[in-house]
């Protein structure tokens, strides 16, 4: 696989053992020791996952069995992002003004690292009696009382770090997709970029999030198509989206912990798109889009 | 078309939930070409839509919005390319506890061009009733074919989510995208 990747990447790829390589590529079940140990770092996870299981809330990941041109897809991702990190070692640093700590971003950063462990069919909990959460540890579902459930929808609850439990759900509790807590948290977690999306980077996305299971906004598709068309940085799909900050920042957070969200090189250095897109409804169809939204009640 | 009407194109297969999509939004209900259903082995309905759907959204000014519902049947497929002529963006409806909904979806995404003539969006339907295909099948086959459409779980039956799907059509068209008008 190896020779087939030669020449055609800007890095050169060999195989390693886990505690010399850049990248991992893992199975999303079994308990293993290598990936406990590489959830923990900032590197890249390539996530194999099979076609009964959950996708994981990764940037990175293939469906299992794939083809050779999906694994160079991904590997032209993963290449990217590692050759821009590599070649400058003086990177923008990430967002300063979070700070791992407080309740809501522990229990968002747990989140993100239980998304890059591999399954070993645990649950994990987090919060009191009347905010208790548990999540599967292969992503596809968590539990919660229905008020709850309801609640982080709307709001950041004060949920500590999740940790590995013995217990099971209660009875009445909700069973719901992970994808969905994942995205409010992301959401509610903070009004500017979370320290889990790189401030320096340009972003796209790999793929649309669920809005059906999600109630997308009005701005949130509207980011959303925007940066499946290209790749922006968080100051020029502000300028584009013309967006408040905090929206756009949210809309990242969001995507980030969803795994949806692919970012890399340095928007310092004009990695971005051309930005040849008007997000307005003077574009194309011009009144046609404002009056048909008018009349269907689509308001912002 | 008209500087002052539209044309959006609900496909997929048989069953999907094209008529009650448009039925959800049109002005009236849908003009429709509906006959016996002589292929309930594909789809146990007992009518199905021969020819096309028809519904309309009137605007201020006198401008429209149309709305075309295709035919489900693979054989009529000489319509569907018919109505997809230029649409300003198709709305693919599946329905994820057909058997063949992946080979469905790839039918239907290719005939409209993939998204590159007209933005696409795709519903599917029962992707959480048990046997069905999750919704992450769906965007995978996308993806597969280096496609990144919007793709949603959607009861059409729920005014609220046909206009999900209308309203990211329409962020779509806002998007002066001249990749897809040269394609």
């Amino acid at each position: 696989m190896l020779k087939i990747l030669d020449g055609r990447g800007g890095l050169s790829w060999a195989l390693a053992p886990p505690d010399q390589a850049d990248v991992l590529i893992a199975g999303t079940h079994g308990d293993d020791l290598v990936a406990r140990h590489w959830a923990k770092t900032d590197k890249p996870l390539i996530a194999v996952y099979e076609a009964s299981a959950a996708r994981p809330l990764t940037p990175y990941t293939l469906h299992h069995p794939f083809r050779v041109m999906q694994l160079l897809g991904v590997l032209e991702d993963v290449d990217q992002a590692l050759g821009d990190t590599l070649h400058d070692a003086a990177r923008t640093p990430r967002a300063e003004s979070i700070r791992i700590g407080s309740a809501g971003i522990d229990f968002a950063e747990s989140l993100r690292l239980l998304a890059r462990s591999s399954a070993g069919g645990n649950l994990h909990a987090a919060g009191d009696a009347a905010t208790r959460v548990y999540v599967r540890d292969d992503l596809s579902v968590y539990y919660a009382g229905a008020e709850t459930a309801r609640r982080l929808t709307r709001e950041a609850l004060p949920l500590a770090a999740l940790r590995l439990t013995a217990d099971t759900p209660p009875p009445g509790f909700v069973c719901r997709p992970v994808l969905e807590l994942a995205w409010f948290t992301g959401w509610h977690a903070a009004d500017t970029l979370a320290p889990w999306v790189d401030r320096g980077a340009t972003h796209r996305l790999r793929r649309w999030p669920d809005f059906g299971l999600l109630r997308g906004t009005r701005n949130q598709l509207a980011l959303a198509a925007l940066l499946t068309h290209a790749s922006y940085s968080r100051a020029r799909l502000v300028e584009v989206s013309r967006q408040p900050a905090a929206n756009v920042d949210r809309f990242l957070n969001a995507c980030a912990l969803s795994g949806v969200l692919a970012s890399t090189g340095d928007a310092a250095r004009g990695a971005e798109g051309a930005g040849a897109f008007i997000a307005n409804s003077a574009a194309r169809f011009g009144g046609l889009i404002r009056g048909l939204r008018a009349r269907l009640g689509l308001t912002t | 078309m008209s500087e002052h009407e539209f044309k959006i194109v609900f496909t997929g297969p048989m069953g999907a939930g094209k008529t009650t999509a448009i039925a959800a939004i049109s002005d009236e209900p849908p003009v429709s070409t509906d006959v016996v259903n002589t292929d309930r082995a594909a789809f146990d309905k007992p009518e199905t839509t021969a020819g096309l759907d028809y519904g309309r959204i009137a605007l201020d000014g006198g401008a429209s919005v149309r709305l075309y519902g295709t035919p489900g049947q693979l054989r009529y497929r000489f319509l569907w390319d018919i109505l997809g002529s230029n649409a300003a963006g198709v709305i693919v409806l599946i329905d994820a506890a057909q058997a063949d909904a992946l080979v469905q979806l790839d039918a239907f995404v290719d005939a409209f061009g993939g998204g590159r003539r007209a933005p696409i969006v795709v519903g599917i339907g029962r992707s959480g009733q048990s046997g069905a295909l999750p919704l992450d099948a769906f965007a995978q086959r996308l993806e597969s074919h280096g496609l990144t459409l919007p793709v949603f779980g959607v009861d059409v039956r729920r005014r609220d989510d046909v206009l999900l799907l209308v309203d990211t059509l329409l962020c779509l068209l806002e998007l002066d995208d001249a990749s897809r008008r040269t394609a």
